[in-house]
Order: structure tokens, then C-alpha cells, then sequence
């Protein structure tokens, strides 16, 4: 039987972990962005990291960003509340963040064109929409991991367990021996352009 | 109010012997101490408590971090400079300062910063403790002192802290340990096959590479599960509690003794004093409400640049010997990358395994000067793997996407890497130190911590003689790329030693040898300002064992081991 004090501390878990499970449509409304920036961003996207027939969900992303007041995700699942100064800094960012984007969306400028500070701004962007963990809206079904060899940022099995006596890894992707299949990416066999030494 | 800002433990405590300031690795492991002593405790933490359930007698408590890299790079744990800035200068000629920005900052949360840390814990070594002795009076512009404590006082708070928060290691393994009274408590856990190559090269260079010691659990311990090698180590908080961090170890023990109450998100901005004693604490609480707290006797651990940031807040509290702030040291890191032609697949696992302490070297030995232990270390995430590709192919040839994601599979900087890091002693100088910057304040008005500080010419030197044969490793294990890393300008090493030194004179010294402050009779500190040197290996773990030391004075001035039995 839980006491009051524990169904107070639980209880928000559990609702917020409702919450995150309700499903999200694909076509679900964009809070933050216009239907031009979101264009104009997924074009940016396909610039950045050049389109396999997989979605990075770059807006998707970004708009969760400019609208999230919880911007970060916790082990279950659920968001994670910011204490006080952590928001101040947050919603810093995301002003900052809103005024350097806005105009960049509306430039019309290719990535080539944009200035060096806005071209990283949005190449940073990207990547973290392609690398970070779903519930931040990008990345889905681990697409942009994948193709870049990565497992992901998944919960937390990791590449060795437990079995009772003895930690066992994962024979497809060993810890302490070399990688059993082949490079898929394997390095240019031209000669180096660096020096060793 | 906001789980995280919740009070944890016994909640029915009002009245208190001892209040913490600070609940990272020396604030939890003097709490432990002092709870299991009957002692009643308020531990303020300043950050959040990302924990669940962390007093539950029943059950582990439940982490909210997670394998997220973004946790790393938002305003998660780390301060944010545009709310709690730092500044930086190199002398006073730089002006008042040179830069505002986020110098060495430890994260903020219940845990402190070795909650992001990969623990790494190995002991310093015996001759750590006397370098005032051994080099003191050798080198002009260092301020080398002797420790008042000796590693074989410290022996026994060693192995105490290594069985509370579980460290795994092999105990004879490294040629230049000092004597152990008790083995590890755990066998290394699965070892990197990076390291294992790197080791192996190390070897047929006449090195002598060991498991590196780290409060990683390799098997189930004081239950908490065996490290899953999720990748996920360095710069993250561990999602399965593997990680024997200050919250789910010696926190949680204190916690559950029912002498302890913590607070999270209670900002100490000043030590209220009357006749040198500290009379209470002025705070502000999680909604930016005033508040104070009381209690017989304080105790400081709020890591070396914050302490001594709140005594000088404090009307230059303790600081009759202007010593406050002064001696900061961090480690010089020396840093060298190798790029491998087969998948080193360093990204996983708890990204060091292994290291050698050969580099260490020995007081005074031109042929093998005093550097630190090396640690063969992993990849980074793909998202900080990323930036480092933009820069390199904005900076040669422009950017492209073809190119960016080509290098991205290819992956040269995660999958095909291996890092080398010498953490080497910083020679202690006066100059070094923390200040309050005159007009840069927090987001709460408080002055900011201004850090002045250049390196002394003792680890440069060093660095450039270990630098070539970190090299030298890389290329025999095979690497097919070698490069020396330049150092930033600001040290990146998060371990942060001195300001508040411990000595037995008080004019050049701010702390006793029993790390009550000189001047203010019921003033303690137990983080890594206590330092009078920072050695050249990993403090954490002598954070905790002096922690434990001084705490064990509080409660038996004339035995403070007592407390171990």
C-alpha cells in the first residue's frame, strides 16, 4: 500500500507518463512554426543531410523546441521539469534561438548562402534533430541514427548484461573485441592527406 | 512545488547539529558520516534533484537521466552563462576581465558534478602528499605545500569510500600505487577494445597499463544493477544507477538513517557570521523566495571556485590571511587523438577502461617529470561528433552536405577513434585564484566568480615531454592517424582544487589540518578546496575520503577513524 506522501511523489509520473502515451498524429498541428518556415526548413534539412527517402523530422524538431516549456525527457518518458534558474536560462535561449531563426526561414536563401553563423545555427539544428531521441520530435524511429551507424540514444540496455553470474555481450556488437562484420563506411584507400607525426 | 525542488529525507528534523552546503562527492560523503555518527543533518543543494523515490527504503530510486545527448548540451545540469556567468582573465593586465562565459563549471544538481562524472577513482599516491617537501622550494612563482595529512592517514578512508560507493579495479595492478589494506571491491568490469589495443602497444613501449579503477559497478552491488556499457558515461547522468554516484550511494545512505533532510533548489548567497561563528545561512529558495536556515555547525562543499565565491561574498569571510581564493589549481591536460583504419567502436562501453600511471613520473627527475595518470578514452555521441566535423569542413573546404554526411558515417571522430588524456599536476601559484568579478552578476545579483589564471611553466613543461609519447602509443597500436590536440585557452578540467587550502599555519592557509577554518570556529569545509596540491590523478575519490576524514574529526577531534568501525 502506498502512503500519501508516495502517491504524491508518483502520481505526477503516472499522469505525465499518460500523457506522452496518448499518440500523436502524423500530421499533427506545428505550434511554433508557419507552414513556409517548415518548407523552408526541411529544405534546409535535405541541404544539410542530403535525403534517403527517410525523414529527419528537422521541423518537427524545432517546433517542439520554440514551444516546449519542459525541453527535456526523463528515463520513463516523461518531461522533465526546469527549476527556476535552468528556465531562465532556457527561455533565454529560446528568444535568442526565435530571433536568429525567423529571419533566416523567411531569407530565402539557400544553406550555401546563409552567413556563417546562421548556415551552423541551422546545420546544428538539423543534426540534433537527426541524432537526439524521438520524444524531442526528430530522429523518428531512430532514422538519422541508423544511418550513420549509431545504435541510438535508446533506454538503457546497452551492448553488455547481466545473466545472473557473469556479464555477457552483445555478440553483434562486442564491447572488448573487434567488430565482427564488415566497415559499411570503410575509410578512402587513397593515401593519407594528413601527416602522422 | 516541483518534484525536483522537493525536500528528500526526514522531514520532521527542524533542529540541526550540522548544515552541508553542497551535495556532491564531499557534501554526501561527509552527510553519510555524520547521519551514521547520529549527527542531524540539512544538506542545500542549489540544483534540482533528478531523482525519484531517492529516500525509499524499499526500492533503488529511479533515475531521470537518460542516454539523451541533449541533456548534455541544453541547460540541463550545467549553469548557463547568460543566468550564473564566470569570468576569465589570464593576469590583471588582462583588465578587469577577459572573457564571460561558462568557466569550469560543474553541473548543479543534487549529486554535484560527479554525477555527470564516468567516475573514475584511483588514489593518489603516496608521494602526493609532501611535494612542499619534496619540490617546494625548487621553483620560482609555485606555491608547493605539504598535505597535514599523509596517504597513510588517508589509507583506511579510502577503502572505507571505495566499499560505500563500489569501485571496481585490480588491486597491484599499477606499479606506483600506494599499499591497499583491502582489495577492490569489485573485479574491473568489461574492458574496451580500444583500450585493450591501446594497452597492448603501451606494453611493447615498456608501459604499464592497467584496469582503471571507477565507481562503475561490474556485477550487481549494494543494489544497484551491473553497468549495462550503454555508452552513455562521460558527461551524463547514469540512467540505471550502475554509475555509485553521491545520490544513489552515500546520500541515499544518509538519507535513509533518518538524520537527514535535503533540500534542492536552495541557493546559499551568504554566510551570516557574528563573532566568528556563523550564526545562519540566507537562501534563496526554488521559487526565488528569501530564506534562512540554522544550525550548530556548517560545513562547505560547493566545489573550489563556489566556496570560496560564498566566503568572499560573505564580507571576505575567513580570509585573514588573504589566502581565500588563492592556489587554483585544475589539471593540465594533454591530449592526443588516433584515427584507426578498423571500427574501434569506442563509443561504447563506460568510455575508459584502462589507463597507465607511468606518466606520473617522480619529483625532480628531469628524465621523467611530473605529469599525471593517462587515460585511454572513447568516442563522443554523434551530435558533439558532428559540430567537431562542421568546423573542420567549414575551416578546409566549405560546407557540403555530401561531405558532412559522408564523414558522418564514416565516422572517424566516434566509431574509428581513441582519445589519450594525461591529467597532470598544475603547479599551485598564488596568482591563481578566484575572485569576485566587480560588475558581472548572476541572475540573482550575486557577483560572479572571476577565475585569474595562466599556467606555470612546470606542466607546460611536462606537456610537451609526455605529448610526443602519447604519440609514440598511438602509432604502434596501429593508429593511422596521430594527432596532438591543442590546449583551449581555459582549461577544460572539471577538477577543480585549492582556494580554501588546509594547513596547520594559519597565514598561509585558510583551513586547519582538520578542515575547520581558521578563523571561523564552527566552519568546515570537505570539497576539493581543501588541496593544497592537485596530484595527477582523478580527485574524486580523495574528495570523498577526505570528506570522510573531516567529518570523522567533527564527531572525534582526537580519532577521526573511529567513525570507519
Amino acid at each position: 500500500m502506498l502512503s500519501r506522501r508516495e502517491v504524491m511523489v508518483w502520481l505526477p509520473t503516472a499522469l505525465a507518463v499518460a500523457r506522452c502515451a496518448k499518440p500523436q498524429s502524423a500530421d499533427a498541428r506545428y505550434l511554433a512554426l508557419s507552414e513556409a518556415q517548415v518548407k523552408a526548413l526541411e529544405a534546409y534539412a535535405d541541404a544539410v543531410l542530403p535525403p534517403d527517402g527517410s525523414t529527419l523530422g528537422a521541423a518537427r524538431y524545432v517546433d517542439k523546441l520554440l514551444s516546449d516549456t519542459a525541453p527535456f525527457i526523463g528515463s520513463n518518458g516523461t518531461p522533465i521539469e526546469l527549476d527556476r534558474v535552468s528556465k531562465a536560462a532556457w527561455e533565454l535561449r529560446v528568444k535568442a534561438l526565435r530571433e536568429q531563426l525567423e529571419p533566416i526561414l523567411s531569407s530565402g536563401k539557400t544553406l550555401a548562402q546563409l552567413s556563417l553563423d546562421d548556415r551552423e545555427l541551422v546545420c546544428s539544428l538539423v543534426t540534433e534533430a537527426a541524432f537526439a531521441r524521438p520524444e524531442y520530435g526528430g530522429n523518428p524511429g531512430l532514422a538519422g541514427s541508423k544511418r550513420v551507424g549509431s545504435a541510438g540514444p535508446v533506454m538503457p540496455e546497452g551492448f553488455v548484461h547481466w545473466d545472473g553470474s557473469k556479464n555477457v555481450e552483445q555478440a553483434d556488437a562486442p564491447v572488448s573485441t573487434a567488430e565482427p562484420g564488415a566497415d559499411p563506411h570503410p575509410f578512402d584507400r587513397r593515401p593519407a592527406t594528413c601527416s602522422t607525426r | 512545488m516541483r518534484q525536483s525542488a522537493q525536500p528528500v529525507g526526514n522531514t520532521s528534523l527542524t533542529k540541526f547539529d550540522v548544515l552541508i552546503i553542497g551535495s556532491g562527492a564531499g557534501g554526501s560523503a561527509a552527510a553519510a558520516v555524520l547521519c551514521a555518527q547520529g549527527q542531524k543533518v540539512l544538506v542545500l543543494e542549489c540544483g534540482p534533484n533528478r531523482f525519484l523515490g531517492l529516500d525509499a527504503r524499499d526500492r533503488q530510486p529511479l533515475s531521470l537521466f537518460a542516454n539523451d545527448e541533449l541533456q548534455g548540451s541544453r541547460p540541463f545540469a550545467f549553469t548557463d552563462a547568460s543566468v550564473d556567468p564566470r569570468t576569465w582573465r589570464t593576469s590583471p593586465s588582462d583588465g578587469e576581465r577577459k572573457y564571460v562565459t561558462q568557466v569550469n563549471a560543474l553541473p548543479k544538481v543534487v549529486g554535484g558534478g560527479a554525477v555527470y562524472a564516468d567516475l573514475k577513482t584511483p588514489r593518489f599516491q603516496p608521494d602526493d602528499f609532501h611535494l612542499g617537501t619534496l619540490i617546494g622550494g625548487t621553483m620560482t612563482g609555485a606555491s608547493w605545500a605539504d598535505w597535514p595529512v599523509d596517504y597513510d592517514m588517508l589509507e583506511p578512508f579510502y577503502a572505507w569510500v571505495e566499499k560505500q560507493i563500489g569501485v571496481q579495479g585490480e588491486a597491484g595492478s599499477s606499479p606506483t600505487e600506494g599499499h591497499r589494506s583491502t582489495p577492490y571491491p569489485m573485479p574491473p568490469g568489461t574492458p574496451m577494445y580500444v583500450a585493450l589495443k591501446v594497452a597492448d602497444a603501451a606494453r611493447a613501449l615498456g608501459l604499464h597499463p592497467h584496469p582503471y579503477p571507477g565507481a562503475v559497478n561490474s556485477r550487481p552491488y549494494d543494489g544497484r544493477p551491473a553497468c549495462a556499457e550503454c555508452g552513455f558515461c562521460t558527461g551524463f547522468g547514469c540512467a540505471s544507477n550502475a554509475k555509485g554516484t553521491p545520490p544513489v550511494t552515500q546520500l541515499r545512505h544518509a538519507l535513509l538513517t533518518g538524520n537527514c533532510l535535503l533540500l534542492p533548489e536552495r541557493k546559499v548567497t551568504r554566510l551570516n557570521a557574528s563573532n566568528g561563528s556563523i550564526t545562519s545561512v540566507s537562501v534563496i529558495g526554488p521559487g526565488g523566495e528569501q530564506e534562512r536556515y540554522t544550525a550548530d555547525r556548517y560545513v562547505l562543499a560547493a566545489s573550489a571556485i563556489e566556496s570560496a565565491r560564498l566566503c568572499l561574498v560573505s564580507d571576505n569571510l575567513g580570509n585573514s590571511s588573504d589566502q581565500v581564493g588563492r592556489n587554483l589549481t585544475f589539471h593540465r591536460q594533454t591530449n592526443a587523438l588516433g584515427i584507426f583504419e578498423e571500427v574501434t567502436h569506442a563509443d561504447r562501453g563506460r568510455t575508459i577502461s584502462h589507463g597507465w600511471t607511468d606518466f606520473r613520473g617522480v619529483p625532480n627527475d628531469p628524465a621523467r617529470p611530473l605529469g599525471g595518470i593517462v587515460e585511454i578514452s572513447g568516442g563522443p555521441q554523434p551530435i558533439q561528433e558532428a559540430a567537431f566535423y562542421r568546423e573542420v569542413i567549414e575551416l578546409f573546404r566549405g560546407f557540403s552536405g555530401e561531405r558532412y554526411l559522408r564523414l558522418l558515417q564514416q565516422s572517424p571522430g566516434r566509431r574509428h577513434m581513441v582519445a589519450l588524456a594525461i591529467w597532470a599536476e598544475d603547479a599551485p601559484q598564488a596568482t591563481n585564484r578566484v575572485d569576485l568579478d566587480p560588475s558581472v552578476k548572476d541572475l540573482d545579483g550575486i557577483p560572479a566568480a572571476r577565475v585569474t589564471y595562466q599556467p606555470h611553466a612546470f606542466e607546460l613543461s611536462a606537456s610537451d615531454f609526455y605529448r610526443p609519447k602519447l604519440l609514440d602509443v598511438l602509432i604502434q597500436a596501429g593508429a593511422k592517424w596521430a594527432i596532438p590536440q591543442p590546449a583551449p585557452e581555459l582549461p577544460e578540467s572539471a577538477h577543480l582544487h585549492g582556494t580554501l587550502r588546509f594547513g596547520p599555519d594559519a597565514r598561509t592557509s585558510v583551513c586547519r589540518p582538520d578542515g575547520r577554518f581558521h578563523d571561523v570556529g564552527n566552519l568546515w569545509c570537505v570539497d576539493g578546496s581543501l588541496f593544497p596540491t592537485s596530484s595527477g590523478f582523478n580527485p574524486t575519490l580523495t574528495i570523498m575520503a577526505l570528506a570522510t576524514y573531516v567529518a570523522g574529526a567533527m564527531v572525534f577531534p582526537s580519532s577521526p577513524a573511529q567513525v570507519l568501525t
